[in-house]
């Protein structure tokens, strides 16, 4: 009763506040909206907790309510100027995944998750784009497309629906407090995709690229410049994460601050050399701050003594950067778009998970797994958040006359996964007979 | 018998202390305030909360609790409850807990020296 | 993106000068003052701004006011929380007065000339003058503890219990001096010309209900990183809604602090302080950054005004002690020109300043800054030594 009363103040006193007119203090609103997400987001998540659902549920419908689509405390611009904010969650989210892959546990699950990952990516990208194919009606700007160029869309959107969220995975293991053999897997497949579809969607866009101009030829050598940016990403992150655990081991004070430092570094140096050689240089190389951060962490697992302080120190300061992350996620999905195009998400979203509850058993199945855990595997892969909008933007800059309605459909997809993809998960975590929390 | 002496450097961990103490039937424990080594060889200077030093508030506050106990063999499983309510000493920011052996003292059953 | 590296920059020098800074180092007595109170970290910041470097030019340092948003309610409520009348009680009735005394005397010494210079040499509206001579004189009340705590470890013991009390006068009268620019921010002139009164209520009441917010948010057990997040939320909030409506997050959060002292449970204020302790180094030496690297050194005349202040405040400091001192029995034995060991300048006096540039912007704030600024370098140099003087009894 207390939280639903201290998050009733909270809508009271933003709703007065914003009614009056505004002072001149600038940034005053940013700072303002951060507060009132970190305190509703706590408020929220309590309350999910007590309805035993995962906390980032709660903190997704905060933004949402908060958001430019229902009580609109912010809009859609405050949504962007808090920008900034996700890509440093997001990065230091990377680092934090990258510290909980111990190579030990790995080993002995390295069978199951190579399996599961060919398994889920082979299956999941087929049948859905089989689906987009076969319900192209659903998709009016695909109308005038040639047949090869409906595929090539198709191809987009059966290699987004691979990508799956490890920053709600994370989220949700740690809530749960969840250690055992299918959270490794679970959590190993998640990273390891997430880097995966980065190079599938290279491939996959380039080749929408080369259908839609018709002059075009498949040209196969964007392949070798990915090729070098990852050599380049994991040296990067193998560098930062000696660094890191140089320091962790040296200096005691403020690691957490320093961890995010270090991830807002990482994502302006990154989109700063990029933009600096595309611009001078007329070269296009991309780093890619996933994966450094993710490789920088993992490096400071389980190539130094500092793996458990690191991970303490990244647990002190997650839980902020986490409820402002899903908070802005939610607030950020696009109730508009969900509306105009529900049915094709709906059977995407649909799709989507029978093929991962299917590829996952089989799988789990392929390499002995316990047949428990082949059950409930796809419950654990259900999450889709903000890498594949991410990459979803990249086809509206390529494609502008058509990128805005895929995106459309790609969102709406997303917003149903992230609202059921860590119900789904926190079930099974707890199914697997994992997690430390009351089921 | 011996002392059980218990350096708490995290006063809000009070609570859990005594609750694992009385758990264990750890009674008649002596509860004394103090401060850190660390804070009065401090050269911090603090910039704008020095009122809670002044008031003995401040941080780097110790409780140091005190009690006899009958049984050493009690420690190991002392150690253990403590842990579960949350006061791992085996964490250095925690405190100190160890036991000092007595030689002569007063048993309150029988009221006979020892 | 250059916003994105400046301002991990910044992060990072803030992050490890909290490790070095603030301590004792051994350098003679005005200088190790100057280190003490983290003078170095705004001449890093005028060194990063405009005036040199242009890293921290005034685009990036606008898009930075959040921070100092953030910064300024963070101190609001580091001060506030610590005042807990249960505690406060311990402390005699006389040195409270004492400290309010030399406080209100120092600020209508500071005001009144001021006030007289910027409406007649700048004419500046009424109103406006008033501000920014009151702002200044708010700044001025502050007495730091560096320069105090610097000389403490070699105090005769006779000279104690006036070490004592000029030690809880620097711990408190900061409250005089926020206490006040929170009443100035509520002036009409900032607000639409509506009346000042009603701006002090919902200050006031604001501060109240964040204070209640925080208190009822902690009532249950939170571990570490809930405590963050609530400690972190709360001070976002309590300051994004002062600033939203231009009043000072100083003050709003001074109160809402002030509530949780006295309300919250007594487990939830210590985890609330070790936050909050936590992050006050960090934070203040951003601020000082970010403080120069927007100050605007401005002309010879500031040097003029720089006088005018160091003198004024001197000289209200000094007849503040000695009314102050006079009012008590011969007995109690404090020296009556007490006021000589509270001239050291404090934090407060940086936030105050800084907190009227975020909800004024005007050349006018820019000179009270590079006055208070100034003013609180050179006064640095010399506290401890006056302080010394007067504890060992040769004024």
């Amino acid at each position: 009763m207390r939280q639903i009363g201290v998050f009733l103040v909270l809508c009271f006193l933003m709703s007065w506040a914003t009614s009056l007119p505004k002072g001149d203090a600038l940034g005053a609103h940013i700072t303002l909206v951060a507060g009132l997400l970190l305190l509703s987001g706590h408020v929220i998540g309590h309350l999910m907790a007590g309805f035993r659902l995962p906390r980032i549920t709660g903190y997704l419908c905060v933004g949402l309510l908060m958001g430019p689509y229902i009580l609109g405390f912010m809009t859609v611009e405050t949504v962007e100027e808090l920008g900034f904010l996700n890509e440093l969650a997001v990065t230091f989210i990377a680092l934090a995944a990258g510290g909980e892959l111990r190579v030990a546990e790995l080993r002995d699950r390295m069978r199951t998750i190579m399996v599961v990952i060919v398994s889920l990516t082979i299956v999941v990208s087929g049948t859905v784009t089989l689906t987009v194919v076969l319900a192209q009606f659903l998709l009016p700007f695909t109308a005038s497309f040639s047949g090869i160029q409906v595929l090539s869309v198709a191809v987009l959107f059966g290699t987004l629906a691979v990508a799956r969220s490890p920053s709600s995975a994370i989220a949700v293991i740690n809530e749960c407090k969840a250690r055992g053999p299918f959270t490794e897997a679970a959590l190993g497949v998640t990273v390891v995709m997430d880097v995966l579809v980065i190079l599938m969607f290279a491939a996959a866009i380039s080749f929408c690229e080369n259908v839609m101009v018709p002059s075009g030829s498949l040209d196969f050598s964007f392949l070798g410049a990915l090729g070098f940016e990852i050599i380049l990403g994991i040296t990067a992150g193998w560098i930062i994460g000696r660094g890191l655990a140089f320091y962790t081991d040296r200096v005691h004070a403020n690691l957490s601050l320093l961890l995010l430092g270090t991830a807002l570094l990482v994502t302006s140096l990154s989109h700063g050399l990029s933009d600096y050689l595309k611009d001078t240089h007329d070269l296009v190389l991309r780093l890619e701050p996933l994966l450094i951060c993710v490789t920088a962490g993992f490096t400071v697992q389980n190539h130094s003594e500092q793996g458990e302080k690191f991970i303490g120190a990244v647990n002190a300061v997650s839980l902020p950067v986490y409820v402002l992350f899903f908070t802005l996620a939610g607030a950020g999905l696009n109730l508009n778009a969900l509306q105009q195009t529900w049915g094709i998400a709906l059977l995407l979203a649909a799709v989507r998970a029978t093929a991962i509850f299917f590829a996952a058993y089989a799988g789990g199945r392929l390499s002995g797994d316990p047949p428990h855990f082949n059950r409930i595997a796809g419950m654990a892969y259900l999450t889709q958040a903000g890498v594949s909008l991410g990459l979803a933007m990249e086809v509206v800059r390529r494609f502008p006359e058509w990128g805005e309605a895929f995106v459309t459909v790609v969102v709406a997809v997303i917003a149903i996964n992230q609202m059921v993809g860590p119900i789904a998960m926190r079930k099974a975590l707890i199914k697997s007979g994992e997690a430390q929390v009351a089921a | 018998m011996q002392i059980l002496l218990i350096i708490l450097y995290r006063e809000d961990l009070l609570d859990e202390v005594l609750t694992a103490l009385v758990e264990m039937e750890i009674s008649g424990a002596a509860v004394l305030e103090g401060t850190s080594m660390e804070r009065v060889l401090s050269e911090d200077v603090p910039i704008f909360a020095g009122l809670w030093d002044a008031l003995g508030g401040g941080g780097g506050q110790t409780r140091l609790v005190v009690a006899s106990i009958q049984d050493p063999e009690i420690f190991d499983p002392l150690l253990q409850v403590l842990k579960e309510e949350g006061a791992d000493f085996s964490n250095p920011e925690v405190g100190k807990i160890f036991t000092v052996p007595i030689d002569r003292y007063v048993a309150h059953d029988s009221g006979e020296q020892s | 993106m250059k916003l994105v590296v400046v301002a991990a920059l910044v992060a990072v020098i803030a992050l490890l000068g909290s490790r070095i800074s603030f301590t004792r180092i051994k350098l003679p007595l005005g200088l190790a003052n100057l280190h003490l109170i983290g003078t170095e970290y705004v001449l890093v910041g005028l060194f990063l701004g405009s005036t040199f470097l242009n890293l921290l030019d005034t685009p990036t340092l606008e898009a930075l006011f959040p921070i100092l948003g953030l910064g300024l309610s963070w101190i609001g409520m580091l001060f506030g929380v610590q005042f807990e009348l249960r505690r406060l009680t311990h402390i005699p009735v006389t040195v409270i007065a004492i400290t309010l005394l030399q406080a209100i005397v120092t600020m209508t010494a500071v005001a009144l000339p001021f006030y007289f210079l910027f409406e007649s040499l700048f004419d500046y509206q009424t109103e406006i003058a008033l501000i920014g001579a009151l702002s200044l004189a708010a700044a001025a009340s502050d007495t730091g503890q560096s320069g105090i705590a610097l000389i403490a470890r070699n105090v005769p013991t006779r000279a104690r219990p006036t070490l004592r009390l000029l030690q809880n006068i620097s711990h408190m009268d900061g409250l005089v001096g926020v206490i006040a620019f929170g009443l100035i921010s509520c002036a009409g002139s900032l607000h639409n010309e509506s009346p000042a009164y009603i701006w002090i209520g919902v200050s006031l009441g604001l501060g109240l209900a964040v204070g209640l917010l925080i208190a009822a948010l902690t009532a249950t057990r939170l571990n570490n990183e809930e405590m963050l997040l609530v400690v972190i939320g709360g001070v976002a909030f309590g300051g994004g809604l002062a600033l939203y409506l231009n009043l000072s997050p100083l003050l709003v959060n001074l109160i809402a602090g002030v509530v949780v002292a006295n309300v919250g449970r007594a487990r939830a204020r210590s985890g609330i302080r070790e936050v909050l302790l936590t992050g006050e180094r960090s934070i203040y030496i951003l601020f000082l950054i970010l403080v120069g690297a927007g100050w605007q050194i401005g002309s010879f005349w500031t040097v003029l005004f720089v006088l005018v202040y160091l003198v004024s405040r001197s000289l209200g400091k000094l007849l503040g002690g000695y009314f102050s001192v006079s009012m008590l029995p011969p007995e109690s034995g404090f020296p009556r020109l007490l006021g000589m060991g509270l001239l050291s300048h404090g934090g407060i006096a940086i936030a105050i300043v800084v907190n009227l540039h975020q909800i004024h912007r005007s050349e006018l704030t820019d000179l009270v800054i590079s006055i208070v600024l100034i003013g609180m370098l050179a006064s640095q140099l010399v506290s401890p030594m006056l302080t010394r003087r007067l504890l060992e009894g040769k004024p």
